[in-house]
């Protein structure tokens, strides 16, 4: 990432108040992936393991109904620590345009939102980024905790 | 009987100045060579050929034909495809020529702009000067112009997944059908891409304008399944999705452009983002944490913009109604007071933070 843009976002997110701060009881999450029942009521329409990727990314889209309509977009970066985790989730910031996007509570360990519909969060070693990709636009909320909650379990002391 | 075996235009991958380009159809899929083969080709897609403006110029064009005789007893003969292959004469050794270099007559590129051409050739022969002209054979082809070898990602080394892929010039040969500049290319493929909104994608309201085909490289397979109304990786894209498109579907084509960046943190006048046709800052947000475009050049203020993301207000006014809609198209970017896309994209007190980034200046990898 430019290093201006880098600056821009910490400052913009107060990254030094969360940046690197783990809980030391929850252990580092390997291997997480989806096997396609995890979602009550959405299907796994396509899932793309990027093992080779910087950090290892599982990029997937499920669909409810009509793929054409409710899509959904979920991408877990599994990263080698916690500090790298909040370095991905900068990285992730940086290819988010709007200056609405502000830090919530109550989801993975740091997280993000733009109101109920894109919600991107770290929790352990990993990233996962929850967001709308159909046209009908659904809230990703509860969606977001379900993920949450399979890593909370994985990353279990 | 005389049938057509094989025919190659790309018959020298170390250079585009006497034939076609290194080319494939996408990241999994090669063009093999000969790029016309007997029972194999059919349709025109089949045998895809590329040719460079620029590269070609003044040059003689020569494809590789294989021809095949089934009678013994012809051994000399001329063969030529009316208005496209200039006759010559060829010799059958044991019923074959070998590959014999055939010059093109009027070569695609010889018009100096885009085109994309399906054509028919009608394979005829004569015994000789005085004899009438025969049709042996048919074959079908898919000719591409691009203005120049194509730029970054693109490369011309064979073997790698970054040749300029025919999925992605079947859209931009269309998009920039005529173009006979690079930025007349690239204005095109700009238009093109915007145009596709709201049905085939439209500006990401719902998730802040985060990328969708562009993080980190370009995902120009789902980005192509989505053109041919698949799902790909959904409806939405942003500014890096928009910028990456254009500048890479404009760069096989011979463009130049790089995706660059902008900001940080500015706020925004009114505009209709991609999709939209509601005059407001993008999605109602104050503003943009950066915003990126295909961009010229050293990508600087003195260096000019494509974006395919937005409209702007391009009256004098831009910071408030009425708007006149305006696509960012070989638009420099400026300095404020400057009245160019700066002052048109950014509040005049957003304008401060929103500066050029050229050390964000990148080509992303197509896969």
């Amino acid at each position: 990432m430019d290093a201006g843009q880098r600056q821009y976002l910490e400052q913009r997110y107060a990254a030094s108040e969360w940046h690197g701060r783990g809980l030391a009881v929850r252990r580092l999450i390997t291997g997480f992936d989806f096997s396609g029942s995890e979602l009550g009521g959405w299907t796994l329409l396509r899932i793309d393991r990027e093992a080779r990727a910087m950090p290892p990314a599982i990029r997937t889209l499920w669909h409810r109904g009509n793929p054409a309509a409710e899509l959904l977009s979920i991408d877990v970066w599994e990263c080698a620590s916690i500090p790298a985790a909040h370095d991905q989730l900068l990285e992730v910031l940086a290819n988010v345009q709007s200056d609405a996007v502000e830090r919530r509570d109550r989801l993975g360990d740091v997280a993000f939102s733009l109101g109920n519909t894109m919600a991107l969060f770290a929790r352990v070693n990993v990233v996962a980024l929850i967001r709308n990709a159909g046209p009908t636009v659904v809230d990703v909320d509860p969606i977001a905790h379900v993920v949450d909650d399979l890593l909370v379990r994985l990353s279990g002391p | 009987m005389i049938t057509v075996e094989a025919i190659t235009f790309n018959h020298d991958p170390g250079a585009a100045t006497h034939d076609a380009l290194n080319i494939r159809r996408n990241a999994s899929q090669t063009v093999n060579v000969p790029e016309w083969r007997r029972f194999v080709s059919i349709n025109p897609e089949d045998s895809p050929a590329v040719y460079a403006v620029a590269a070609t110029k003044g040059n003689q064009v020569t494809i590789m034909v294989s021809l095949r005789s089934t009678d013994p007893g012809m051994a000399f003969v001329e063969v030529r495809v009316e208005h496209h292959v200039k006759a010559r004469a060829v010799n059958f050794v044991n019923g074959s020529t070998g590959a014999v270099a055939f010059e093109l007559i009027d070569p695609p590129a010889a018009h100096g702009y885009v085109t994309i051409r399906d054509v028919t050739w009608h394979w005829e022969y004569r015994l000789g000067p005085h004899h009438a002209w025969h049709r042996f054979d048919t074959t079908r082809h898919r000719l591409y112009t691009v203005l120049a070898v194509p730029t970054a990602p693109w490369r011309q080394a064979p073997l790698n997944t970054q040749l300029p892929w025919t999925d992605v010039l079947d859209y931009a040969c269309r998009w920039a059908e005529g173009a006979a500049s690079a930025d007349m290319a690239a204005a095109l493929v700009t238009q093109a891409v915007y145009a596709l909104g709201p049905s085939i994608v439209t500006y990401d309201c719902p998730g802040g304008g985060s990328s969708h085909y562009s993080f980190s490289d370009f995902d120009g397979t789902h980005f192509i399944e989505r053109l041919r109304g698949g799902i790909g990786n959904g409806i939405y894209v942003n500014c890096s999705d928009c910028a990456t498109i254009v500048a890479s579907f404009a760069n096989v084509l011979g463009c130049d452009l790089w995706q660059s960046r902008m900001g940080f943190g500015f706020g925004l006048n009114e505009l209709l983002a991609i999709g939209s046709s509601v005059w407001q800052t993008a999605c109602g947000w104050p503003g943009f944490s950066y915003h990126e475009v295909a961009w010229e050049a050293a990508c600087t203020a003195n260096d000019d913009v494509y974006d395919a993301c937005l409209k702007v207000d391009g009256d004098r006014d831009p910071t408030g109604p009425p708007q006149v809609p305006l696509l960012p198209q070989d638009l420099g970017f400026g300095n404020p007071g400057d009245l160019l896309y700066r002052d048109r994209l950014a509040s005049p007190a957003g304008r401060p933070n929103c500066n050029p980034q050229p050390g964000t200046r990148q080509r992303r990898f197509i896969i």
